[in-house]
């Protein structure tokens, strides 16, 4: 395999793992209409909170997934909390005010997460069953086609969820037209919080499934948030789908910066964004909500 | 406008209230020296940040406990730089407008470097006791800084030298370092010196395959990884550190890269790896330290520093971070001690060519660039099955004098 597909299969990887962190970003603003700051902290928390259930090595492939779940609904509850305490009681006022209370959100739960977990870094390592690589002349990691196969299977649980299943067409109808949805005896309120949960679970699930990806510190957030941002942007504020493509298309263009140009990294990424912003401003799939 | 009683009344019970809680007193008052630690308590470098409190602390606490400094006592006032330039230099404004001239701390070169360009106008000075870059004390030196470490420089070299000891036929270095001062710094001293010395120890021609640069903050060396295993590298120097270097290691173990190579060297993350990687740390992997505390079983004020770090709970191993702001807080009262007070026009004289004992032995900030001639340390680091997960299996002491190079304040070191 030459170092340009090794490139490839990477590059699928990051894509992947970028829309596992950004599916539940571009949910969120769909919906509330706001960046939500917290998501990259949330995201970290779940990390967290699967490596406090596993330790540095999950026992078996079902502790690995049963702590991502964990995870995911933990996170998945402060959503409730937070749409409760915060969201909510913002929802008629402009949209610079959520922003900040977002904001605040993360600094909390940075400032609490530093107390809970301390400052040290750890590694977590998939189990054994994904831990191995294939030797196809680069060693293709079995938790790297992990990674993709999750990232497809939240894509297409969304895609069919919010298009096809009727749950998820009330949500479309409320994030695009909530006065509207509200007239047609909508429970607005409890649709939004739903879809703020599942916003908030996914942060979670992503932590707890992309925990053995990386080393684990206060940081992770910040690595994923600044490639979910931009897949959000370039994707279509709001469209899972345009998250989707774009997740895939940084990851691959990260990834091959490495190859192509190992001397100018991060470079692709950002001439990648710009001429998406210029070339399609509305994105790639613009949501008929924006 | 007028104020109603019930106003007011509510207003002196408020105000009343809030003067009951102690507000912090941070001017300088006549008995009390403040200094001001500058460091990164957040982030990937968090632990380093927070050991560079406790070692100034401890400093702190013991000149106190002695009587303090002609009569005065030292007080820290901590402060985080969020790793970001900009934090740094708002956090030495703010405290040099509550009176501080002297300030210590500095985990990153970019930041330093940026504290180091206002110290001059804060008629302060900053004695950094982590910073790595070459050009600190180089094309970058200013006046008001000093550096109470060893730098890429002094490390790098000596790290060159222990590798070409350890493994004589490796004859194919590959190397990964961040695109940053830092990197810059570290990549030209091993393009310099690895191939002189395996030329000059074992008699062979070793082949430098070119740098791979990364990001900081990355979380993918999958495809770095991969490129260095195509080129079929003997040995292998990693210029990442932090939470980046852990990701790293992590990933060439699960890889296989790490036990390909007959060794590798990392300029300076200490423990870091190790406490993370527990029992996948690798066999080969040796990682550079300010102060490696094993090295100095006989130094007093090493071991004091190692009990109080114990005593304290903080765990059982103290590393350079704590170290280097213990010397750097012991260098700040061998100025005072000479007689200086606290500003630049009477610390930087004072400073100037002292000599003084610390963790590591004696260390002198040179006085043409500020630079301390110390040791270099190393340790090799590998897993182990005890309660920690890894162990030191060797280290080494080397004296960093041959390795510090002229000084050349205000010109870039020369590596042709």
């Amino acid at each position: 395999m030459s170092l340009y597909l090794y490139g490839l299969y990477n590059g699928l990887v990051l894509g992947l793992a970028i829309f596992l962190v950004s599916s539940g970003l571009t949910l969120a603003f769909g919906i509330m209409k706001i960046f939500n700051f917290a998501h990259g902290a949330f995201f970290m928390v779940g990390a967290y909170t699967a490596y406090a259930i596993t330790g540095q090595e999950a026992s078996s492939l079902f502790v690995f997934l049963g702590a991502a779940f964990i995870a995911a609904l933990l996170i998945g509850s402060i959503g409730v909390l937070a749409d409760l305490a915060v969201f909510r009681r913002l929802a008629g006022v402009p949209p610079e005010y959520t922003l900040m209370a977002a904001f605040g959100i993360l600094l909390l739960s940075n400032g609490v997460s530093k107390i809970v977990f301390g400052q040290a870094v750890h590694t977590v390592y998939p189990p054994a069953v994904l831990g191995d690589f294939i030797d196809l002349g680069m060693p293709v990691s079995v938790y790297g086609l992990f990674i993709i196969a999750a990232g497809i299977l939240v894509f297409a649980t969304l895609e069919i969820g919010l298009n096809r299943l009727w749950f998820g067409k009330l949500v479309l109808a409320v994030a695009r037209d909530p006065w509207m949805a509200n007239v047609a005896g909508l429970q607005v309120q409890r649709l939004k919080l739903v879809s703020v949960v599942v916003s908030f679970a996914l942060a979670g699930l992503a932590g707890g499934l992309l925990v053995a990806n990386q080393a684990l510190s206060l940081d992770l957030g910040h690595s994923y948030l600044l490639y979910a941002f931009c897949a959000v942007i370039v994707g279509g504020l709001g469209s899972v789908r345009g998250a989707f493509f774009a997740s895939i298309l940084f990851g691959l263009a990260e990834s091959l910066n490495a190859v192509v140009l190992p001397g100018l990294p991060g470079i692709a990424t950002y001439s990648l964004l710009i001429v998406l912003v210029l070339v399609r401003p509305q994105g790639l799939f613009p949501e008929l909500s924006q | 406008m007028t104020t109603s009683r019930r106003q007011f009344i509510g207003g002196a019970l408020g105000m009343g209230a809030l003067s009951a809680f102690p507000m912090p007193a941070i001017a300088q008052s006549g008995n009390v020296i403040k200094i001001g630690l500058i460091t990164s308590l957040q982030g990937g470098y968090a632990a380093f940040g927070q050991n560079h409190k406790r070692g100034a602390e401890f400093a702190v606490e013991e000149i106190n406990a002695a009587g303090g400094i002609n009569g005065k006592k030292l007080e820290l006032v901590v402060r985080d730089d969020g790793l970001k330039p900009d934090v740094g230099i708002a956090a030495a404004r703010e405290l040099a407008g509550e009176g501080v001239r002297i300030f210590t701390g500095g985990l990153v070169s970019g930041v330093v470097l940026a504290l180091n360009g206002i110290m001059g106008e804060l008629d302060s000075v900053f004695i950094s006791a982590a910073a790595h870059g070459n050009n600190l004390t180089h094309e970058d030196f200013r006046p008001n800084y000093f550096r109470v470490t060893d730098y890429s420089a002094m490390r790098v070299a000596a790290g060159s030298g222990l590798v070409a000891q350890k493994y004589k036929t490796a004859k194919v270095w590959g190397s990964i370092a961040p695109d940053a001062e830092i990197g810059r710094s570290v990549m030209d001293v091993v393009n310099y010196h690895l191939p002189r010395v395996y030329k000059a120890q074992n008699t062979i021609d070793i082949k430098m395959t070119e740098t791979l640069w990364t990001k900081f903050g990355a979380t993918d060396y999958r495809n770095e990884i991969a490129r260095l295993m195509s080129q079929g590298i003997d040995g292998l120097v990693v210029g990442l550190g932090g939470a980046d270097e852990t990701t790293f290691l992590q990933q060439a173990g699960q890889l296989g890269l790490t036990k390909k190579i007959q060794g590798f060297f990392t300029s300076g993350s200490e423990f870091l790896g190790a406490i993370a990687l527990k029992e996948r740390t690798p066999e080969n992997y040796w990682s550079g330290f300010h102060w490696y505390y094993g090295a100095y079983p006989d130094n007093p004020i090493s071991q004091k520093v190692v009990e109080a770090f114990r005593a304290k709970g903080y765990g059982k191993h103290p590393d350079g971070f704590v170290g280097m702001t213990h010397a750097a807080m012991t260098a700040i009262a061998g100025g005072l001690r000479k007689g200086a007070g606290p500003t630049a026009k009477e610390m930087i004289p004072a400073l100037e060519g002292l000599t003084f004992d610390s963790v590591k032995g004696k260390i002198t900030l040179r006085k043409e660039d500020h630079q301390a001639i110390s040791d270099v340390n190393y340790a090799l680091l590998g897993p182990a099955k005890n309660e920690d997960g890894w162990q030191v299996l060797d280290f080494a002491r080397v004296d960093g004098a041959q390795f510090a190079g002229p000084p050349t304040p205000g010109k870039a070191l020369s590596f042709t």
